[in-house]
């Protein structure tokens, strides 16, 4: 009896060895020799980062290791932009997705290179009975003053109808690619939650991610947020009104400069990206994924006229 | 019998290495947790007295921004403050039902109530979290008239409460049933109901067990990040009211992790908390023996 417990603990033993050995061998496997042929060796592809690109990576993933015939593992994780820029700074991933430049981000990492994927606009979102309200879509000027607390109900907002009704105000945490674009693009003003307005108010509300903020809303009266486009096609949208005329929120007026508040979608790696990740995103940046990107509510990068580029540096 | 004795010797030192190994662990998990907390006021000169003092939580997260500030104490206060109201709402009914299932109705309680409430235990903290976020804040949104939801201390209050009766109650469950009888038929050999019984003899004499229950279910409730950051506003505010939101110390660790690159200030004073989690776990743990050892000197 206690013989061939010795020898099955001893075969367990060898056998996790083995495994750990294999797996262990295949991420060391050379780099160099994969860029020659068209067979990619089986090192796995992570991504961390922005919860706003994930779903668009996340949807090219199958069709990537259709295309290439990767056997590897691709893992696109979220985290939020901040997250996925230190993770690949710290060498943590191999991509790090973000809403935002480095600089935006208001980062000092230098050697990382930028390949941007596609565009994304953020919307602004509403409770369905504010959106009832508001026929002509709500001025920039309204939008910096409701986040600075100036206003509290919506009555005082100009449009609104004197709709009487508490504002609930939703924002997300400190290192989100997509509060960053609304705060450069948009408001032009850095949320500061500690700051005494927003500590002693309960109509400031955090929202952890984008599927919170959807309930939020949509069980909520008087309740408005930021939330790019993808996510924000169930909810209900307004115009803004940048100072000529209401715009709505689509690629059209993206790419033709109207609608501001919207940024390239980065994925970043830090020095050579192996073999694997290089295809990855070459794939992701190709002609045949571009159907995929206009489908699941992302705007092309190509298609930005060369003034709206600008004004996006 | 040489080798009945190498066997011997191979499991107790198997058994003796592991033994160490797991010690190590726990020492190295302390001195690791150590090195980084302490970095927030050796290396990045951040003020201890501002850490435990001030109320501003605003550090740097990258190498150049300005410095910013520390100040924790909404995150210990706010863990403070959810861990004693859970406490106080639980222990009441925690400590009626270990009474209910070893003395009044103790074959009802051996078979359907102790399994009923140990499968309490093994739901996951999300699980209470995801019900308290979806139906608890509503209703408390509801029943207070607050226009902006329902997150409070209250919620997690109520949370972190359910979560832990089942530990409070399963152990002090288990001190109640573990007085000796003589106990009891001393104290009905003297002519008195039950009640009378169950006060004044076996609740005072399995005090040191309750006493340990509800350490361990506060040590529990302490710890607790996911379901509270779920119910409870993850405001930078201390809480005044029951209807207060505010954060804890485990919601900012876990709602801060991996923003911000390591050697910021953001991180580090995260780490730092982590470390006052650990130190304050320990406490409880001492807390817990000593009263342990008391209870055995005052049994004798």
């Amino acid at each position: 009896m206690k013989k061939s417990m010795g020898t099955l603990v001893a075969a367990v033993l060898v056998a996790a060895s083995l495994l750990t050995g294999c797996s262990g061998n295949s991420g060391g496997s050379s780099s160099s020799a994969a860029s020659a042929g068209k067979k990619l060796d089986a090192q796995s592809i992570t991504a961390s980062g922005s919860t706003a690109l994930q779903p668009l990576l996340t949807k090219a993933v199958p069709l990537f290791k259709a295309k290439k015939s990767f056997s590897g593992s691709v893992n696109i994780n979220g985290g939020g932009s901040g997250t996925g820029l230190s993770d690949v700074e710290e060498g943590t991933v191999g991509i790090g997705d973000s809403d935002v430049t480095v600089a935006q981000a208001g980062k000092s990492f230098s050697d990382l290179t930028d390949h941007a994927v596609c565009t994304v606009a953020v919307a602004v979102v509403v409770s369905p009975d504010v959106a009832a309200h508001f026929g002509n879509g709500i001025s920039l000027d309204s939008l910096k003053k409701i986040y600075a607390g100036a206003y509290t109900n919506w009555k005082q907002v100009p449009g609104s109808g004197n709709y009487d009704q508490a504002i609930m105000i939703c924002y997300r945490k400190a290192g989100s690619g997509t509060r960053t674009l609304f705060e450069t693009f948009g408001t032009g003003v850095k949320f500061n939650e500690n700051a005494d307005y927003v500590k002693n108010s309960d109509a400031f509300v955090y929202t952890n991610a984008s599927s919170d903020l959807q309930s939020k809303i949509g069980g909520s009266q008087g309740a408005v947020g930021y939330e790019t486009l993808p996510y924000a096609k169930e909810m209900k949208r307004l115009s803004i009104d940048f100072g000529s005329g209401a715009v709505p929120c689509d690629y059209d007026h993206v790419d033709n400069g109207s609608y501001k508040i919207w940024g390239y979608e980065h994925m970043y790696t830090k020095g050579t990206p192996t073999a694997s990740v290089q295809s990855f995103i070459d794939f992701v940046t190709s002609k045949d994924f571009e159907q995929t990107i206009l489908d699941s509510g992302y705007g092309l990068a190509s298609n930005v006229s060369a003034s709206a580029a600008a004004s996006h540096k | 019998m040489k080798a009945d004795f190498k066997k011997e010797n191979a499991g107790r030192i198997a058994v003796t290495v592991i033994g160490f190994c797991i010690i190590a662990l726990t020492l190295a998990i302390f001195l690791f947790l150590l090195n980084k907390g302490v970095q927030t006021f050796t290396d990045l000169k951040y003020s201890v007295l501002d850490f435990f003092t001030g109320t501003n939580w605003s550090p740097a997260s990258s190498a150049g921004e300005p410095k910013g500030s520390v100040g924790s104490l909404v995150f210990i206060a706010g863990s403070v403050e959810v861990s004693g109201l859970a406490l106080l709402i639980a222990t009441p009914f925690a400590v009626a039902s270990a009474v209910f299932m070893s003395e009044i109705a103790p074959a009802l309680g051996r078979r359907v109530f102790q399994p009923a409430v140990e499968m309490f235990v093994g739901i996951p903290s999300v699980v209470y979290g995801w019900i308290g976020f979806r139906v608890l804040c509503p209703f408390i949104a509801k029943v207070f008239h607050m226009p902006f939801g329902g997150e409070s201390l209250l919620a997690a209050g109520i949370v972190l409460a359910v979560m832990i009766y089942p530990t409070i109650t399963t152990v002090s469950a288990d001190a109640v049933r573990c007085l000796p009888d003589e106990y009891r038929e001393a104290s009905y050999g003297l002519g008195s109901t039950r009640w009378q019984m169950i006060r004044h003899i076996s609740l005072p004499a399995s005090l040191p067990g309750i006493l340990t229950g509800i350490v361990l279910g506060l040590a529990r409730a302490f710890g607790e990040a996911l379901a509270v950051s779920m119910v409870i506003g993850m405001k930078y505010r201390i809480p005044v009211s029951l209807l207060s939101r505010t954060s804890t110390l485990t919601t900012q660790i876990a709602n801060q992790m991996g923003t911000a690159p390591d050697k910021t200030g953001q991180t580090d004073s995260l780490w730092t908390m982590g470390l006052l989690l650990f130190v304050i776990s320990f406490l409880f743990i001492l807390l817990i023996r000593l009263i342990g050892r008391t209870g055995k000197e005052n049994r004798q």
